[in-house]
């Protein structure tokens, strides 16, 4: 098992430089999280609001990495709690969000970094979640709290620590990007 | 063959004639869907027709400081503001919820959703938003046989 993590440790700035080449194409003066002169401003300041209101009013047990965000407004990195009384009890986790230059027309690509993945049967040893309002179900009333709403939820409702039953198979032939996952919603219960 | 389906008043395959493979294959989705087989398809952009039709709401005064704020942008409503009301009742900015309709049918609060050009897409549609009335139907049924 441990094996395991230190694996997709090791995977993750690969990963990260292998999806690099779509950032050139958000501005580039996104990158220092100043608000925008361009079209698009509207959206950036969406992101802003969302950011401030994440740091000021979080949703229980979720903290922003504010230091990963300074650096880049396009990818957050959120820390999430297991809630007591629940499977993941005194458990922390990573969330990693990534936004592209559609957001919140696109969803966000949000995955599950850092050593500590929860073990969750639509949660798979990558770190890519199957949630529907992720892909399909996106709507761009949602918002990154509700994300987290949603996956907070998502874990505190699992009654039994277990992977996904295709995680081997997914993990050795999945895209890195989970969106471009055609993913099968079976089971609303957990 | 087709004088068979004419004499029914049925078209038997779409404009590109038997061998429109992809419509085939959408119309398959479609039926499955219906059947509660619960499989991902494309959802077509809402019609031109639905977005015209879309009522508009400036914002006067007197509006402002109430609870009025566009959910895609999530901009509280300012003077001079120019809204969309869906047919759901719920409002957004014109270009905020023009932006989505290019990609989806559906209201982003509660997935109403609008007419779109897929005529295959339509019969999921007219489908799914008759629901509530198969289930009466259903219901009102079972009650004259059991009830």
């Amino acid at each position: 098992m441990l094996k395991l993590f230190k694996k997709t440790k090791d995977k993750i700035p690969k990963s990260e430089i292998i999806t690099e080449p779509k950032e050139p194409k958000t501005p580039p003066v996104s990158k220092c999280g100043k608000p925008l002169q361009l079209d698009n401003s509207r959206w950036e300041r969406r992101l802003h609001k969302e950011l401030m209101s994440l740091i000021k009013e979080p949703p229980p047990g979720v903290t922003v990495d504010t230091e990963s965000v300074q650096q880049n407004l396009s990818e957050w990195k959120l820390n999430i709690k297991g809630f007591e009384g629940t499977l993941y009890e005194g458990e922390d986790f990573q969330l990693l969000f990534k936004f592209n230059n559609k957001y919140p027309f696109d969803s966000p690509e949000v995955t599950f970094i850092g050593n500590n993945i929860p073990v969750h049967p639509h949660v798979y040893s990558n770190g890519h979640i199957c949630l529907s309002i992720l892909t399909e179900d996106w709507s761009p009333a949602l918002s990154v709290q509700s994300v987290c709403l949603s996956i907070a939820s998502m874990l505190s409702s699992c009654r039994e620590k277990k992977r996904p039953p295709d995680n081997a198979l997914y993990v050795k032939t999945c895209n890195k990007n989970p969106k471009k996952t055609k993913w099968w919603y079976h089971d609303d219960s957990v | 063959m087709s004088d068979y389906f004419e004499e029914l008043g049925h078209t038997p395959t779409g404009p590109e004639g038997a061998n429109d493979y992809e419509r085939h294959h959408r119309r398959l989705q479609v039926l499955a869907i219906m059947n509660g087989i619960d499989i991902e398809i494309q959802v077509p952009e809402a019609s031109k027709r639905a977005i015209a039709a879309l009522s508009v709401h400036t914002v006067l005064e007197s509006e402002l400081g109430g609870d009025l704020e566009c959910a895609v942008c999530k901009e509280p409503a300012q003077l001079g503001d120019v809204y969309k009301i869906l047919p759901c009742k719920h409002e957004f900015h014109e270009e905020c919820v023009l932006l989505w309709l290019k990609k989806a049918n559906s209201c982003p609060l509660c997935r109403y959703e609008l007419e779109t050009d897929d005529a295959v897409y339509e019969e999921l549609r007219h489908y799914k938003q008759d629901e509530p009335n198969r289930r009466d139907r259903h219901d009102h049924l079972m009650n004259s046989m059991f009830g």
